[in-house]
């Protein structure tokens, strides 16, 4: 776009607003004839982005910070990645609301023209706007971070609290921790200096990349949980306390996120905000030509997935999705790729079934034995794998696969009349009931509004995430385990004995296998029987990596997942396939390691050319000596940033870190 | 990345000129031989009866395209574990258009054409976006699943015998066959003389009633062996495989021949789900490839990365496949005996090279197994099915260290200039 000749004029900048606004309103009104309202509208509002992006250079002035900072190029498609999404989100969202009381067509205008207005904002003034009280005078005294994070909250909370009188709870929400990022952003520079330099976040503070990228999605993300918890809390509390707790929430998150939130945490939330927007543009296309609307349809997927009772599903479902994912992402770390946890986890469950129905023990014991055998049945089917692959080099993708099969075919010999099953009902068999004291009992979801039940195993799940972030970020082991993961040669070169490394995380990875099965069992089935779930190990994976291998990026994604599996539940009724989740989570899957993969091509690249910036600032006599002595310290940074960066990544990285280097 | 861990140097020792041409034929000669004495010995008549040829060649077939795609895409370098989604696209779209059209022929491009499509997805995921190969091939696994069933879905709704797991009966490929050479040999075959009547029921299963995209099948993997490795285009895709950056280097098209061959790779894959969905059963089912796109990646691996092992691995998981469907048990039973036997001669071989550590263990378990042999009559049925697996796994821990992966298989390669 930027490559088409342009006039030689100048546009002010209200003048290019203008156009951009009408252009895209146009363009919506007059496909909207042709088209479905809400493609019109992102055509729309995508041309006007492309007509703000083409116009940039013609209004003086007013260039975004990337455009002036003449070593951010590469970073570029980076930040335009981000806008467009925003205000086309925007947009449709506005038109959705405004529909109701206009009709269609006006609604799709008014949309248009909010999110042309937005593409053209995000794109000049996006980081203006976030820092804008920054221009505000400071009394000269300092504050402490405690204090400051105290000040947001109040600010926020206060203000949400203040408007929810005359406005709708959700819009006083937003602004108040719009207002409590900016009081973040005004104070920042009061704080004082030695306080403020542990921040990722604090460290990058002033680069483009900060201001144009990190900021708004600390924005965004606090936003965002702000809402999500107010929302959560409403199920149980009045309408303004649960704002306001979500207001403090929000607030209290703009005030971290602002100070710690690093180049590369963010990035990775711009390429899952960037796929998902993708992902759901996907689904909507093949909904659309398979004839059935889509919005109707996500607005139902909507509406059902979070009932409370649902919630509840969602959230058991999510348990054992976790435990598949955590034991799929210990293997990725070290670059293994444990296909087997399916086999895994049908073998430990059913065995560990078997033990729990046929030997009577007392109530603690029972449930010790049972959850001890799982573990070790794992570990040891695992362990075969992990045993062939040091001592006989065979590559554990095959021969996990081969015992995924193996291990269906020992669940089908042994889960047989005369064996280990006993006839469960008329046309099911399984192996005989846990007896009710060997049961795990489940904890009342009356918080969420539900009769139903939680796993009481939530527990052991939350302990496996815990284990597992203290294993890989405080242990010896960990450390071993991510040095094998991102370079094999180099980990071997610094005496880590690789051999073990590998067999030892086959077999851990094994192990957490092993506990998939057992929400289920102790929590609700209480026999393994024909019935009883298979696949999980595959869902494991693609939950792995949807959330990065990390423990808390895979509690959302496999929440995500479940809700997803549980919300498109209701559309059979509505004759539409419920398959349409399954596209919906491929899709994601396939975008977010893609748009990831390119997301961070470019953020390396933006990095390595600040820090070739410094050191030539550094080598080239500088003129100004306060860069000198700014730059090597700043070069450093900007190298220590790149280290938890990429120890946050996934197993698929550690090569091209390799690259950048 | 995925392959060896630890790989020995292959150890050069000079052969009889002419000797490695021979080796696939005398293997399988000894195998037949073998076969042919363990029918005499145990008096299992099916080992070897042309029905079992027949049944072997049926699930064999689609392995064996499996494991064809999985070797042009690892001989470029790309791991191809989506092979088993690819299949699935394969199926579908060719029962979907044979039974559209009412032309298998049709159906078949159709199919071949959906799994072109799911090799270009990896391609544009692995090779344009350098995303890791097992990530790709894993979710475009579950997206053929999952996306096949909503088609399914809308297209079956209204379709009496239809539905979301399967299609209507789709018109399957004509049958070719041979003359009069079965009526003339059938009476050799009865005859039930050590390795003759062998070969006799070998050649009847040979030539009646094989279906034409059977020999299309079986044709293409000579055809593979002559592109990969007799032609220009073949010797620059394997470059590309083994060593992208002195490929790109003397002006090779790196990304163009991953494409080409992923693309390739996933047509031979659809072609394997056609030959599920047309030729072995006539009908789109739900779940119809069953992991085969896995099994012909292990049969891939099995033939250390060449068109003639490949064969041979898929052959093994049909003969074993078709004897269980044939047989059940008693059948797999006898090849345990085979089995025990090739052990001890494993062990003694060990012995000879002074590895004592494999030799007492081959020992253990051919004695293991010879008391299971003669302590039971039959195979469990459930063990019998999964039988292949183990030999899989096996044969690949104890000649694994002998195969050899092309060099660049599974790297995440980007071109220079970017």
């Amino acid at each position: 776009m930027s490559r088409l000749p342009r006039p030689g004029m100048t546009l002010s900048g209200p003048m290019a607003a203008a156009i951009a606004v009408a252009l895209g309103t146009g363009v919506t009104v007059g496909l909207d004839l042709a088209l479905l309202w809400w493609v019109a509208l992102i055509i729309g509002v995508v041309v006007a982005f492309g007509f703000v992006a083409w116009s940039a250079p013609l209004v003086p002035d007013r260039r975004p910070t990337w455009v002036t900072d003449g070593n951010a190029d590469a970073f570029r498609p980076l930040a335009l990645l981000l806008a467009p999404p925003l205000a086309v989100t925007v947009g449709v969202l506005a038109t959705v609301l405004l529909s109701q009381s206009v009709s269609d067509w006006v609604a799709a205008a008014l949309g248009a023209a909010l999110g042309s207005l937005l593409a053209y904002v995000f794109f000049h003034h996006l980081a203006g706007l976030l820092t804008l009280p920054g221009r505000l005078p400071r009394p000269a005294v300092t504050l402490s971070g405690p204090m400051a994070a105290a000040i947001a909250v109040l600010v926020g909370t206060g203000v949400t609290v203040g408007l929810d009188l005359a406005l709708l709870w959700w819009v006083a929400l937003i602004i108040g921790v719009v207002v409590a990022f900016w009081f973040v952003s005004w104070s920042a520079p009061m704080a004082p200096a030695e306080t403020r330099s542990g921040g990722d976040g604090a460290k990058e503070e002033g680069t483009a990349l900060h201001q144009s990228m990190v900021l708004p999605v600390a924005l965004l993300l606090s936003v965002i949980s702000g809402l999500l918890a107010a929302w959560l809390f409403d199920l149980q509390l009045l309408e303004w306390a649960a704002a306001l707790l979500g207001a403090a929430l929000g607030s209290l998150l703009a005030f971290v996120l602002y100070h710690r939130l690093s180049a590369m945490l963010a990035l990775s939330f711009v390429a899952v905000f960037a796929a998902g927007v993708l992902a759901i543009g996907v689904t909507a296309a093949v909904l659309h030509f398979s004839g059935i609307p889509p919005l109707t349809t996500f607005d139902r997927m909507l509406e059902y997935g979070t009932r409370p009772n649902s919630m509840v599903q969602i959230i058991n479902d999510g348990i054992t999705y976790y435990l598949a994912a955590v034991a799929v992402a210990i293997g990725f770390k070290m670059k293994l790729f444990n296909i087997g946890v399916d086999g895994q986890y049908r073998l430990a469950a059913l065995l560990a079934a078997a033990v729990g129905g046929y030997l009577i023990l007392p109530p603690v014991i029972s449930q010790f034995v049972v959850i001890v055998t799982a573990v070790a049945v794992g570990g040891v089917w695992a362990g075969i794998a992990g045993y062939l692959k040091v001592a006989r080099g065979v590559s554990e993708v095959i021969s996990t696969i081969m015992l995924n099969a193996i291990a269906t075919g020992i669940t089908a010999y042994l889960l047989t009349e005369g064996r280990l099953a006993v006839q469960i009902s008329t046309n099911n068999i399984g192996t005989p009931p846990i007896p009710e004291s060997g049961w795990v009992p489940g904890i009342p979801a009356t918080f969420l509004g539900s009769e139903r039940e939680i796993f009481g195993l939530v527990f052991l799940a939350i302990a496996v995430g815990i284990g597992y972030w203290i294993m890989l970020n405080r242990t010896r082991f960990g450390f071993e385990l991510r040095a094998t993961g991102q370079s094999q040669t180099a980990a071997e070169a610094s005496g880590v004995d690789v051999k073990k490394m590998v067999f030892l995380s086959m077999l851990f990875s094994g192990m957490v296998a092993g506990l998939v099965g057992l929400p289920q069992l102790l929590g609700s089935s209480h026999y393994y029987a024909l019935d009883f779930p298979t696949g999980i190990g595959f869902i494991g994976i693609a939950i792995a990596l949807l959330g990065r291998n990390h423990p808390v990026g895979i509690v959302f994604a496999s929440l995500f997942w479940a809700f997803l599996n549980q919300a498109a539940g209701i559309l059979p009724f509505d004759g539409i396939p419920q398959e349409i989740a399954v596209i919906a989570q491929a899709t994601i899957v396939l975008t977010v390691v893609v748009v990831y993969e390119v997301v961070h091509r470019w953020g390396r690249r933006y990095q390595q050319q600040q820090i070739g910036k410094q050191l030539g600032r550094t080598t080239e006599s500088a003129p100004e000596p306060a860069a000198v002595s700014h730059g090597p310290e700043h070069g450093f940074t900007e190298g220590d940033d790149g280290a938890p960066g990429r120890s946050d990544e996934g197993g698929t990285d550690g090569t091209r870190g390799g690259e950048a280097q | 990345m995925s392959q060896e861990l630890n790989v020995m140097e292959p150890v050069t020792r000079r052969r009889p000129k002419g000797w490695g041409r021979w080796r696939l034929l005398t293997l399988l000669m000894a195998v037949f031989v073998s076969l042919a004495g363990l029918r005499v010995i145990t008096g299992q008549d099916m080992l070897t009866d042309a029905g079992t040829v027949r049944t072997t060649l049926t699930f064999a077939v689609p392995i064996g395209l499996a494991a064809l795609g999985g070797l042009w895409a690892e001989r470029a370098g790309i791991i191809n574990i989506g092979l088993e989604g690819m299949m699935i696209f394969g199926t579908w779209f060719g029962a979907y258009f044979a039974w559209t059209y009412d032309n298998p022929w049709i159906g078949l491009l159709a199919g071949v054409f959906g799994g072109m499509l799911g090799g270009l997805m990896h391609a544009v995921a692995t090779v344009t976006f350098a995303v890791d190969h097992i990530v790709s091939g894993v979710a475009i696994n579950i997206l053929a699943l999952g996306a096949m069933r909503y088609l399914s879905i809308l297209v079956y709704a209204d379709i009496p015998g239809a539905g979301a797991a399967q299609s209507p009966v789709a018109p399957s490929f004509p049958t070719l066959q041979v003359p009069w050479l079965p009526e003339a040999l059938a009476p050799v075959a009865q005859s039930g003389i050590f390795l003759v009547s062998d070969l006799a029921s070998l050649v009847i299963g040979l030539t009646t009633r094989m279906s034409a995209l059977t020999l299309i099948a079986i044709l293409l993997v000579p055809i593979s062996y002559l592109v990969l490795w007799k032609t220009t285009f073949g010797l620059r895709l394997r470059s590309v495989g083994e060593n992208p950056d002195a490929a790109e280097s003397l002006g090779v098209p790196v990304y163009t021949l991953k494409y080409v061959a992923v693309i390739i790779s996933g047509g031979l894959a659809g072609m394997g789900g056609v030959f599920l969905a047309i030729v072995a059963s006539q009908i789109y089912q739900e779940g119809q490839t069953g992991g085969r796109g896995y099994i012909g990646l292990a049969a891939m691996i099995f033939g250390n990365w060449r068109p003639g092992g490949l064969a041979m691995g898929a052959g093994l998981f049909g003969y074993t496949d078709a004897l269980q469907v044939r047989g059940g048990g008693a059948a797999i039973h006898a090849l345990l005996l085979l089995l025990a036997v090739v052990l001890l001669v494993v062990a003694v071989w060990q012995v000879r090279k002074d590895r004592k550590g494999i030799a007492v263990a081959g020992f253990l378990a051919a004695i293991v197994l010879l008391l299971w042999y003669f302590s039971t009559d039959s195979l469990p049925r459930e063990l019998a099915t999964y039988s292949p697996h183990i030999a899989t796994l096996l044969v690949l821990s104890l000649a694994s260290q002998r195969l050899r992966a092309p060099a660049g298989v599974g790297k995440q390669w980007r071109a220079s200039r970017s």
